[in-house]
């Protein structure tokens, strides 16, 4: 074959398999008969870049127009201004048109106009603010935006501007009191359906990226909810619980990078356990947990409900896997449940300690089961903070403190060392 | 045309329709207040600059935003005043043609020009509202002169500040502000050229 045809299907192949014609042991057999390997990495390298200098285009030309506009020309009448914020919408709608009909074009384009519009609308909105000295009701300002553009974020499968909506989710949802929750949850299906970002192998960064907003949305969100130390917890463990249920379903079982949500989910998880561990958090009275629900869409109780209805999904698809981890959580937000004025917490805090280093075990022992690094190294983390932690609570020697502390530090590297030679073993074994 | 294709036509076509219609029918309906609206002159104290969107303007205070609740008819409603409760500021004509507040109820007047508030609050028996309106924009290099003038009142203090609200239906638009009834632009102007 000549180097011209090789090239041509080096260019073709990673869309073949992204659009599912190809499977990825299909994909892998061409690739290895036609010796295409450098030629993909190049042709996927170019296109990458030309993708991401097209958007940051656009981004850019959106950028400038709202910063054009906001040099306020008082010598232009307003009818010429409201024609002026509508011009560059308009383009931005014919670009994104063209970028989906007669036929969908090219990641390239399509981002670019995506990235385009989601410059565009806020900078119409603007500029008719600007043209009748309209206040700044900078909440109903971001919702509107938001709403405008997250359509053609779909119909456009723009991986940039869904980071960007994402970005603009936890903001909402940081400045203003509100279930802005819900923009970012508006934004999942995208992630999950109509772009397998966290499953794709070859970017896993903006799947995080995705995974760390969305959790960051729920976070800030939260923060609105709260109204005392004892609720804060009880929020906070639900959020984690439900990232965490959502990643496991929804994500490949194993691969660190390739489980954002799963692994972010199990973190918030592991630190609000730890919270629980400390007396402090127990001794505050939490008789009125101050869980009033204004509305049915509010985070603190939808939360709550998915983490409780993703355990029994859990638990009708025998994922036992997820039991240790789920259930933990879930007992502790029964517990939380229960004001501490009718249930001394003290047989709590003892079983929380428990619990956490149960955990560390389990994740250990699954780790080195399951020749996974990271899972390993999640379960010895929790067991040997639950022992620091606990150990600094007694009033010990700094010399018993000195000997505890190097005795952990070289079972973290005797372990990794042993499963660093397990993997050469497997590997030269291969 | 299958059936998803088609599906995609009407999201893409109802998103665009909405995307139109907002910013048209928000600029139909100041256009409207601007032209058929009540003018009202209130008087005006300058705050700052700068927004990343519309660019920079002069944040107005006016005066009659803030006083004591007994000189109003109902005080006892200002006295029950919440952050972020709607509430309706009734405004009517003084003496000089100045804008003064009559009273502020809980339910919308009628009959009388008002404008629909919001982060309005009263502490101590003083309240104190925030009119949809106190932003004047203007071009980057005009601005911070619009600012420094309305801050140096004091040593004009013959010369008279107000704005030129247009009121309808709760709203109110800004139409100009004005110098000793002369537009503030032309009033810039008139000074360069001294």
């Amino acid at each position: 074959m000549s180097k011209g045809h090789r090239q041509w299907l080096a260019n073709e192949l990673p869309g073949l398999l992204s659009n599912g014609v190809l499977t990825q042991s299909a994909f892998d057999s061409l690739s290895q008969h036609f010796k295409l390997d450098g030629l993909i990495n190049e042709a996927q390298g170019l296109s990458k870049m030309t993708i991401i200098l097209s958007a940051v285009g656009g981004l850019l030309i959106g950028g400038g127009i709202i910063m054009i506009f906001a040099h306020n020309w008082d010598q232009i009448s307003r009818s010429t201004r409201m024609l002026l914020a509508l011009l560059p919408l308009v383009v931005a709608q014919v670009f994104a048109m063209t970028g989906i009909f007669p036929r969908q074009r090219g990641v390239a384009w399509r981002e670019t106009a995506a990235a385009f519009m989601f410059c565009a609308v806020p900078a119409a909105i603007a500029l008719i603010g600007q043209t009748y000295h309209i206040s700044s009701d900078f909440q109903s300002f971001q919702t509107l935006w938001f709403l405008l553009v997250l359509p053609f974020l779909y119909l456009l499968r723009s991986k940039l501007t869904a980071l960007l909506a994402m970005m603009l989710a936890a903001w909402m949802a940081g400045l203003h009191h509100g279930d802005y929750w819900l923009c970012a949850l508006a934004l999942l299906p995208f992630y999950f359906l109509a772009e397998p970002l966290g499953r794709s192998q070859a970017n896993p960064t903006l799947g995080w990226l995705f995974a760390l907003g969305f959790a960051l949305s729920i976070l800030m969100n939260d923060f609105w909810a709260m109204h005392n130390q004892a609720t804060t917890t009880l929020v906070l463990m639900a959020s984690s619980l439900s990232i965490y249920l959502l990643g496991s379903f929804t994500e490949p079982r194993s691969g660190f990078w390739l489980r954002p949500f799963s692994n972010i989910g199990a973190l918030g998880v592991a630190i609000n356990l730890f919270v629980y561990t400390f007396k402090d958090v127990w001794t505050l009275n939490n008789s009125d947990l101050g869980l009033t629900v204004n509305s049915l869409l509010s985070s603190h109780l939808m939360l709550l409900i998915f983490a409780v209805a993703g355990l029994i999904c859990a638990c009708l698809y025998k994922r036992t896997d997820l039991m240790p981890l789920g259930g933990a959580a879930l007992f502790s937000i029964a517990v939380a449940l229960v004001p501490t004025s009718t249930w001394p917490p003290g047989g709590f805090i003892v079983a929380a300690n428990f619990i956490v280093l149960g955990l560390g075990i389990w994740y250990l022992w699954l780790g080195i089961n399951a020749n996974s690094t990271s899972r390993m190294n999640f379960g010895l983390i929790m067991i040997m903070l639950i022992i620091l932690m606990r150990f600094f609570d007694q009033d010990f020697s700094f010399i018993v403190k000195g000997i505890a502390f190097i005795l952990m530090g070289s079972a973290f590297i005797g372990v990794n060392l042993w499963q660093h030679k397990v993997n050469l073993a497997l590997r030269s074994n291969v | 045309m299958s059936r998803n294709r088609l599906l995609i036509l009407v999201v893409a076509i109802l998103t665009i329709v909405a995307q139109l219609f907002i910013p048209i029918s928000m600029a139909n309906r100041y256009e409207d207040i601007l032209q058929t609206g009540e003018s009202y002159h209130f008087k005006v104290v300058p705050r700052d600059p700068a927004d990343p969107f519309k660019g920079r303007y002069v944040n107005l205070y006016f005066p009659v935003q803030s006083g004591e609740s007994k000189d109003l008819e109902n005080p006892e409603i200002v006295d029950q005043l919440k952050r972020g409760a709607e509430a309706y500021a009734i405004i009517e004509k003084g003496p000089n043609e100045l804008a003064r507040l009559n009273d502020i109820k809980s339910s919308k007047p009628g009959g009388q020009n008002y404008i629909s508030i919001k982060n309005s609050y009263s502490y101590d028996g003083k309240y104190n509202i925030k009119f949809p309106f106190n932003r004047y924009y203007a071009e980057e290099s005009k601005a911070p002169r619009i600012e420094a003038l309305l801050w140096n009142r004091e040593r004009d203090a013959d010369r008279e500040f107000y704005a030129d609200v247009r009121m309808k239906d709760g709203y109110g638009v800004i139409a100009e502000l004005y110098v000793d009834n002369t537009p503030i632009l032309e009033y810039l102007k008139q000074q360069q050229s001294q």
